[in-house]
Formats: C-alpha cells, sequence, structure tokens
C-alpha cells in the first residue's frame, strides 16, 4: 500500500534557532486511525499541520500519495485534507452557519443544488441543523466545535486531522461525536483520521498512538503497548489511564499482588 | 462572598429576530466559600451565567447581587464602581484568544495589576510569581502571547487572572486544553488559593474534577437550573439526561456493589479515597 503521508526527516522552527520539531520521520497509510498526544507544547498542533501542508518544512521533505509537496503543488493536498483547529474561532469563514459549512464544499466545486442537501445532512449529524442562520460568533463553546466538524466532515476529504476537536463538547456530546466520527469512518474506511488530543480514553481507542516530547516522537505504537510504558508517560507529565492508576493503588494498599487491567475481572478479584 | 441571582432573564439580540433566551427566570445563591461547579450541556448557558457576575453582561430582566454590588438594567453602574467590581472578580474566558491582546506575555499578565491597581509599583514582580504558578518560566517573559500553543496561551490567561489577585476567580473550563499533569497541578493551586479564601465558580465538562474539587454543583439545562446539590449527591443519580458522566471513580465503585460489596460512595472522591474504602471493608 502507498502511504498517504510521508514525512522524511522534517524539521520545523517557527523563531530562528528554536527547533520544535526535530528530524521527524513518520509513514501513515490509508485508513489510519491515529492519536497524537504529548504534554502541552510539544509539538503536536505543528506536527498536524505540517502533515496536511499548511506549514512548510524547515528542512526535509513531505510526500503526499508519493508525490513530494511543495509551495508550487500544494493544492494536491489542500483540496484532500482538512484541520479542525483547536480554537474553532480560527476556523470560521462564513457569516452564518450554514455559508460556514458551504465554504469547503465551494472549494471542492460541489454543485450549488447538492449543497443544500449536505449542508443539512452534515448540520443534522453533528446537532447544529437549529444553529444554521446564526453567525458561528456568537455560539457557545461547544456549539462552535459542533460546528467547525460540521464543515470538515461534509467535505470527505481523504485525511482529517481533529486538533484538540472535542475538548469543549459535554460528555454526552463527546461520545456521540466520537461514534458519529467512527461511523463515517466504517463507511468510508480509507478515510484517514488523526486525533491530536489531552483525552487519553479517546487516544486508547485509536489503532496507533504517537507520543511527541519536546518535538520528538519517543513512543509510536499500539495503544495498548503505548500505555503499558507507564515510566515514560510519567515522565512526559501524562497520565496513565483511570485503570492503571486504580491497579497502582490497590497494589500500594496491597490489596492485588497482581495487576489486572480489565475492568469486570479486578472487580471479581477484589469481591473474593 | 454572596452571589444572589434573582429571577433573572437574559437573552441575546432581545429585540432583534435573532433573540436567544439564554437564561430563564434563575435564582441561585452563591456562597463563595464553597467551591461552586456549573455544569450541563453545551449551550444550556453557563458562559452565560457567569458573565453576568462579573457585569460582563447585564440581566434582560431580574437582578444579581453581588456583595453590594446590584447587576440591573434599571440601574446603571458607574465606571468606578464596575472598575471595583472587576477588580474583585477574575474572570477567564473559555477560549483564551478572546482574553489575551498584550504584544507579551509579560505585559499581558501585568495589565490586570496595573489596570486595578495603579499604586502598585511591584507588578512586574507579581507577573512573573504568577506567571511561575502555571508553570511558564522567563524564557516566555517576551514572547507574543499569540504565537504559543493552545495550551501555553490558557497558562498566560490564567496567571493574567491570578496575578491581581481577586476575591473570587470564575474559571470557564480552566483545564480544557491543558495536558494531564497540568490539570492536575492547577487544580491543586485553585484548592489551596480556594484555601486561603479566595472564592472559585467553575464550569468544566471534567466529572472526574467536580467530584474531586467540588462542594457544589449547579446543572444547568435550556437556560434553567434544574438541580443544585452536593457532587454525591448530583453524581450519584443519573446523568444522562443531563448530559453529564458518571466520574470513572463511582462507575467502578458500582461494579464492586453490584458484586455485593459494601462502599459508601459519600467517602470516594478520586482512586485514593476509593482505594482507602475497598480497605475499610476488608
Ligand atoms: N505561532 C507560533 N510562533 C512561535 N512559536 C510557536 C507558535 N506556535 C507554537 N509555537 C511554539 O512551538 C512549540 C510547539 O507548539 P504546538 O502548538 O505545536 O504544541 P502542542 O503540542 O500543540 O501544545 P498544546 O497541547 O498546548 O496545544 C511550543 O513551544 C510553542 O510555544
Ligand atoms: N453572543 C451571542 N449571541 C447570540 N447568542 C449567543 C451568544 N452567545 C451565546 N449564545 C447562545 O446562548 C445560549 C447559551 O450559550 P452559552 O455560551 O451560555 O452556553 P454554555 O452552557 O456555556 O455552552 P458550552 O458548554 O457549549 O460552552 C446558546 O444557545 C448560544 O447559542
Ligand atoms: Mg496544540
Ligand atoms: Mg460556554
Amino acid at each position: 500500500m502507498k502511504p498517504i503521508i510521508k514525512l522524511e526527516n522534517v524539521t520545523y522552527s517557527y523563531r530562528p534557532s528554536v527547533e520544535v520539531l526535530k528530524h521527524i520521520n513518520l509513514t501513515i497509510n490509508p485508513g489510519e486511525d491515529i492519536a497524537i498526544i504529548g504534554h502541552n507544547g510539544s509539538g503536536k498542533s505543528t506536527l498536524g499541520k505540517l502533515i496536511i501542508s499548511l506549514l512548510k518544512p524547515r528542512s526535509g521533505r513531505l510526500l503526499f500519495n508519493g508525490i513530494e509537496i511543495n509551495h508550487k503543488n500544494d493544492n494536491l493536498i489542500r483540496a484532500k485534507t482538512g484541520i479542525v483547529f483547536q480554537n474553532p474561532d480560527n476556523q470560521f469563514v462564513g457569516v452564518s452557519v450554514a455559508d460556514d459549512i458551504a465554504f469547503g464544499l465551494e472549494n471542492q466545486c460541489v454543485p450549488h443544488e447538492k449543497m443544500e442537501e449536505i449542508i443539512k445532512t452534515y448540520a443534522e449529524k453533528v446537532g447544529v441543523l437549529d444553529l444554521l442562520n446564526k453567525a458561528p460568533e456568537n455560539l457557545s463553546g461547544g456549539q462552535k466545535q459542533r460546528v467547525a466538524l460540521a464543515g470538515i466532515l461534509a467535505m470527505l476529504p481523504d485525511l482529517i486531522v481533529f486538533d484538540e476537536a472535542l475538548a469543549m463538547l459535554d460528555p454526552k456530546g463527546k461520545q456521540e461525536i466520537s461514534e458519529l466520527i467512527n461511523a463515517i469512518k466504517q463507511e468510508h474506511p480509507r478515510l484517514t483520521i488523526i486525533r491530536i488530543t489531552h483525552d487519553l480514553d479517546e487516544a486508547f481507542h485509536s489503532q496507533r498512538v504517537i507520543v511527541l516530547d519536546y518535538g520528538e516522537i519517543v513512543l509510536d505504537d499500539t495503544p495498548a503497548k503505548v500505555f503499558q510504558e507507564e515510566a515514560t508517560l510519567k515522565r512526559l507529565g501524562l497520565k496513565t489511564p483511570f485503570i492503571v492508576e486504580l491497579n497502582n493503588a490497590l497494589m500500594k494498599a496491597g490489596l492485588i499482588k497482581e495487576h489486572e487491567y480489565q475492568p469486570h475481572k479486578l472487580v471479581e478479584k477484589l469481591c473474593k | 462572598m454572596q452571589i444572589d441571582f434573582q429571577h433573572v432573564n437574559f437573552s441575546y439580540n432581545l429585540k432583534t429576530i435573532f433573540r436567544v433566551d439564554a437564561l430563564k427566570d434563575v435564582n441561585l445563591a452563591i456562597d463563595t466559600n464553597e467551591v461552586t461547579a456549573i455544569v450541563g450541556k453545551t449551550g444550556s448557558g453557563k458562559s452565560t451565567l457567569t458573565q453576568l457576575i462579573n457585569k460582563l453582561l447585564t440581566p434582560s430582566d431580574g437582578a444579581v447581587k453581588i456583595d453590594q454590588f446590584i447587576n440591573t438594567p434599571k440601574k446603571r453602574a458607574h465606571r468606578k464602581q464596575l472598575q471595583a467590581l472587576r477588580s474583585e472578580i477574575g474572570f477567564l474566558f473559555q477560549f483564551p484568544e478572546n482574553q489575551l491582546f498584550a504584544d507579551t506575555v509579560l505585559k499581558d499578565v501585568e495589565f490586570g495589576i496595573r489596570n486595578f491597581h495603579p499604586k502598585d509599583q511591584d507588578y512586574e514582580k507579581k507577573a512573573k510569581a504568577a506567571l511561575k504558578l502555571v508553570g511558564l518560566d522567563e524564557s516566555f517573559y517576551e514572547r507574543s502571547p499569540f504565537d504559543l500553543s493552545g495550551g501555553e496561551k490558557k497558562r498566560v490567561a490564567i496567571a493574567g487572572v491570578l496575578a491581581y489577585q481577586p476575591k473570587v476567580l470564575i474559571l470557564d473550563e480552566p483545564t480544557a486544553g491543558l495536558d494531564e499533569m497540568s490539570k492536575r497541578e492547577l487544580m491543586e493551586l485553585f484548592k489551596k488559593i480556594h484555601q486561603e479564601g479566595v472564592g472559585i465558580i467553575l464550569v468544566t465538562h471534567d466529572m472526574d474534577i467536580v467530584l474531586k474539587y467540588a462542594s457544589k454543583v449547579v446543572v444547568m439545562d435550556d437556560g434553567e437550573i434544574k438541580k443544585i446539590g452536593s457532587p454525591q449527591a448530583i453524581l450519584q443519580n443519573e446523568v444522562e439526561p443531563y448530559h453529564l458522566a458518571t466520574p470513572n471513580v463511582y462507575h467502578f465503585a458500582h461494579q464492586l456493589i453490584a458484586q455485593g460489596k459494601k462502599i459508601d460512595l459519600n467517602r470516594v472522591k478520586d482512586v485514593t479515597t476509593l482505594v482507602e474504602e475497598i480497605k475499610r471493608h476488608g
């Protein structure tokens, strides 16, 4: 399979002499569902923007479907990828929610008669159907995030970067939107998903977890393997998932002798 | 400090076709000796409610009493009163970009002190101390607050509120965008500040935080207050209708109880107290 994204020895700096990404090598195949985690300022958003060529490497190169991307041909990747920004205000271009969702579709040259239907479908999917005529800046935090999501999902690009795109949603909304993304992914198995997140449960449910630390990839593996690296995660300022933390506390209190990460088995053990 | 909402209605764009009734007959008494958490689904009115407390918004009807100050459409506030109110009630916006404005991080954090306490000559020292509290070192002082990562911006915004030492902190989603370690450190910091006498009003979707840190929970839905109670009372009951979640420790404790284990949920706040409670019952 040809990778959809390949970063070769990529380095990035915003300011001279401060490298915020260092020698990144990364291969992403079509259809992968990847989580990127790491402490504040570790370079997650920067990496997300480099992957879709919103930022250009200072050195090294980016290949999209095998083609090297530069300033002249970056429309190739622009048309096929999308990002939901960390702050949805950075996303909005339209005067109304409907306009805003339409914007991406217009760029894709979707015919007008089809557009209305697509807008309605996706507004309904993310639960903002009743907000279509409102100005995006007059929405609540969670409503803004939903609108930003609708705009990108409606375009159905080949690759989407979600940069903490669920952070302001209520718990139920978070679950609903996660399920929606999973459903869209099921329908379009080649859709590549990159979730930048501080929510380790969300990361736990992806297929591959990349851990950044001061601009370097320090772990890149399945969630099961990554979350076993307790010492490393702790050193990086990342919490261990709840069940791991509970195990540790139970061990320390002498209530169990061995780790048991399956909740129902742990319950059984404790109830004996 | 005592904060009283009395029959408060609030509508955005009141006299237009875009009118949104964001708060409907809200009655609420907040005693800032308690840590109050305001929770509820997207668009339920949490941010609107908190913005009435330092008069970023004025009720369409009714009144909010904040100690001596009254926020009501019937009475215009003088600039001086407003300034006094805002120096006492620190406000952290949901998105830090709405808060930051200066050309350097240090100036941004100094602003509140210089604005509210113009006679205070120690502003630089205090701003630096506040930045240290949120984990930002001197390499950040001269940087633009806009050219930072999401979590770094959030910390600058938090430092900016802490710096002028308000009596009450209103924190709208203070931990969103922070990594796990900072989340914990900052919540512990707020707890400590509260113990030193500063009121904390918290808007959050994180139920683990609500259980661990709040003493009173206000549940909102569609512009109305639906429930008020202790975190235990609110989170041990059905949370689904209000789009909340059961905290992890409760979720696990429920499974133990279902298997016949004795657990007093009122003693459980986090992993440590859960383990203590398991141990207590042998
Ligand atoms: N526009 C910018 N100009 C200069 N430096 C920047 C800019 N944006 C980010 N940085 C710096 O680059 C580094 C990486 O930032 P990035 O936004 O990629 O981090 P992140 O992992 O997304 O963090 P967070 O979890 O806080 O969002 C940080 O040290 C940050 O200060
Ligand atoms: N500036 C505004 N103009 C018009 N309507 C607004 C404005 N700000 C908020 N609203 C509307 O008022 C209602 C309450 O919004 P509010 O921001 O208080 O919700 P919230 O509970 O803070 O939600 P979230 O958890 O998503 O941040 C929503 O229906 C929202 O669309
Ligand atoms: Mg980021
Ligand atoms: Mg809000």
